[in-house]
């Protein structure tokens, strides 16, 4: 009994030596699996269609939508039918987030480089031009470690570590990934609104890639660059402008100007000499993301706050736009929280968070009247043409029929796969 | 207030039984306490209560702790008393940890649909060790004790990397990761309690 006590006595002194916090982890990494370049051209080609896994922009080139899934490629879907859209087809480009279309070239990013395709027969496209390492921003620091390959795709590996507290946090990626943040959850909005004529495709409100004039235009966060696309197959590089504002998130080009989005305001930029685009004027609101569209006299801008996007504000502004050196706020209207937008005619369809896709009359820009809200999902973007609305959100493409707008409802769904 | 209510239920249990029960054979005691581990040191407070039977007590306890995160313990009580003078005892606490972070302890996510904070689970609970009763007269003691304690517990939450200007992220484009934690906090534990009975 003695010795028990003894030990008793000598075991927090004993103890003392086992202090240490420990944390077991459970989560999983990406490993990236890389190609050269001359791999993923060989790869960039039609396959049969996929599951959508993470719908990002959109753009409707006559019967068919290119749907961007967000660094794996494209979906061509039929609407000949839209009442029953058809997936016919997947386009593999890694590392694709923007695109737009031009006639029968579509234009995509490919990590750093902008690759042309020839889209002519949607089933069966083939690779015209890279343009390698325009789009430095686009470059994942340690992640590309050889230049001359590419990230063709992730490999989720699921992993349990062991570590003390003071060990730090392990990332979730195979290196420490310089240029990266990890301090925010951010799905960026998908695309559109009409941005383009009959011979371009209908990209949009929160598109990064816009066409005008034969040039294509494309955004990073503080810059706009300029691409010659008069041989349409084969885009050629003009030049790089400095946006300082930064931020910058969407353009539009609308006649002969381009509405840039920026987290503080909209740039409205002349492309009357469309390879040198000059800034005009600018609306300067609160922090907030900020999708834009305009037609001859307004702009309409939805501003989302919180998150990601700061600020508090949720709205509409509607800018006069008809002195475009000196924009001038119309009307603000509270909303929930929006996100991409379109316009048709003088119906304005809104994505507004978990209320679903907003339908106003917009003919009066001093008094915008809802119509109809179409809820039960969250979209984050839409194209209205022509009686249809297309809309992105997480969970689904949606396909809304308004010919009827009073009695406007949602005709058909494509499912997006669920992780 | 699930967790509040569990510990009220508790309190109102050991109260109900020390008033049903004989006072020599029921005992109630909070104690007051710091715990000194790897990250910091944190004070602690629990109230434990149950049966006396002969050189044993058994019974229930509840208490707060923050150390690292706060977390409610809630616990079986077993104490033997030995020695000529059975003022030297030994003690276990076995039970369940239940997480009670406060607002900064949580961390959080921002979506773009807004902010998503971690979730937490309750883990094991233990405390073991040795004291002394000191003798204040009236029935009353001071019970010093000494104790190795582990508290367990497990924080999950979504941890996306995102492009800073909302470029899409280079993994599966912003792909919910969840990541859980399981955490083991060790500790030494040093407890002041007065023993009201």
């Amino acid at each position: 009994m003695k010795t028990l006590r003894y030990c008793l006595l000598a075991l927090p002194i004993l103890l003392v030596s086992c202090m240490k916090d420990t944390v077991k982890e459970s989560y999983s990494f990406y490993k990236p699996v890389y190609q050269t370049k001359d791999e993923v051209k060989a790869g960039i080609k039609n396959s049969p269609s996929e599951s959508i896994t993470k719908p990002g922009k959109i753009v409707l080139m006559g019967n068919y939508l290119f749907l961007n899934d967000i660094d794996k490629g494209i979906h061509v879907i039929d609407l000949s039918d839209v009442s029953k859209p058809q997936k016919i087809a997947f386009i593999h480009i890694p590392g694709c987030v923007d695109i737009a279309i031009n006639g029968n070239n579509l234009y995509a990013d490919c990590y750093t480089d902008l690759v042309t395709i020839d889209i002519t027969d949607p089933g069966n496209v083939s690779v015209k031009q890279f343009l390698n390492g325009v789009f430095p921003h686009r470059y994942y620091g340690a992640f590309s470690a050889d230049t001359g390959k590419v990230i063709q795709k992730w490999v989720k590996v699921d992993t349990v570590v062991h570590r003390t507290m003071s060990g730090g946090t392990s990332k979730n990626f195979e290196f420490n990934a310089g240029g990266l943040t990890i301090w925010s959850s951010f799905r960026f909005s998908s695309a559109s609104s009409f941005a383009g004529t009959a011979t371009t495709g209908i990209a949009g409100s929160t598109a990064r890639f816009g066409l005008q004039q034969n040039r294509l235009y494309t955004v990073s966060h503080d810059d706009l660059q300029v691409f010659n696309v008069t041989k349409a197959d084969a885009p050629a590089y003009v030049k790089k402008v400095d946006l300082t504002q930064g931020g910058i998130e969407t353009i539009f080009p609308y006649k002969n100007n381009l509405f840039i989005g920026g987290q503080s305001g909209m740039y409205i930029y002349s492309t009357t000499n469309p390879d040198d685009p000059q800034k005009l004027g600018q609306f300067v609101h609160v922090r907030a993301c900020d999708p834009v569209i305009a037609d001859d006299s307004y702009a309409y801008v939805t501003l989302k706050g919180g998150s990601f996007c700061g600020g508090f504000s949720n709205q509409l502004d509607v800018v006069n736009i008809k002195s475009l050196a000196s924009p001038q706020l119309v009307k603000t209207y509270p909303l929930k929280s929006p996100k991409g937008l379109s316009k048709d005619g003088s119906i304005l369809f809104i994505c507004d968070g978990t209320d679903g896709l907003k339908l106003f009359n917009a003919a009066d820009v001093s008094n915008i009247t809802l119509i109809k809200t179409i809820g039960g999902f969250e979209p984050d973007d839409v194209i209205a043409y022509q009686g249809y609305a297309l809309a992105v959100a997480t969970d689904g493409i949606y396909f809304i029929d308004y010919h009827d707008l009073s009695n406007a409802k949602v005709i058909s769904k494509i499912q997006v796969a669920q992780n | 207030m699930k967790k509040l209510l569990l510990i009220a239920f508790i309190l109102a249990c050991v109260e109900v039984n020390a008033q049903s029960a004989q006072k020599n054979k029921s005992y109630l005691m909070p104690q007051l306490g710091i715990m000194d581990g790897d990250q910091s040191t944190n004070l602690q407070f629990q109230v434990v209560g149950g049966i006396v039977s002969k050189n044993w007590r058994i019974g229930m306890g509840a208490g707060l702790d923050y150390y690292s995160v706060r977390s409610v313990p809630v616990f079986v009580d077993v104490r033997n008393y030995f020695g000529k003078k059975k003022k030297a005892f030994a003690f276990a606490n076995l039970g369940y940890n239940v997480p009670w972070p406060m607002e900064d302890q949580y961390k959080t996510i921002f979506l773009q649909t807004g902010t998503k904070k971690s979730e937490f689970k309750m883990g094991l609970y233990t405390d073991a060790g040795i004291g002394y009763d000191i003798d204040l007269g009236k029935q009353k003691n001071l019970s010093v004790s000494i104790g190795y304690t582990i508290k367990k517990f497990s924080e999950k939450y979504d941890d996306r990397f995102v492009w800073i200007w909302g470029w899409p992220m280079p993994v599966p484009g912003g792909a919910q990761s969840d990541r859980t934690e399981e955490y083991t906090f060790r500790r030494l534990s040093l407890k002041a309690g007065f023993r009201l009975w």
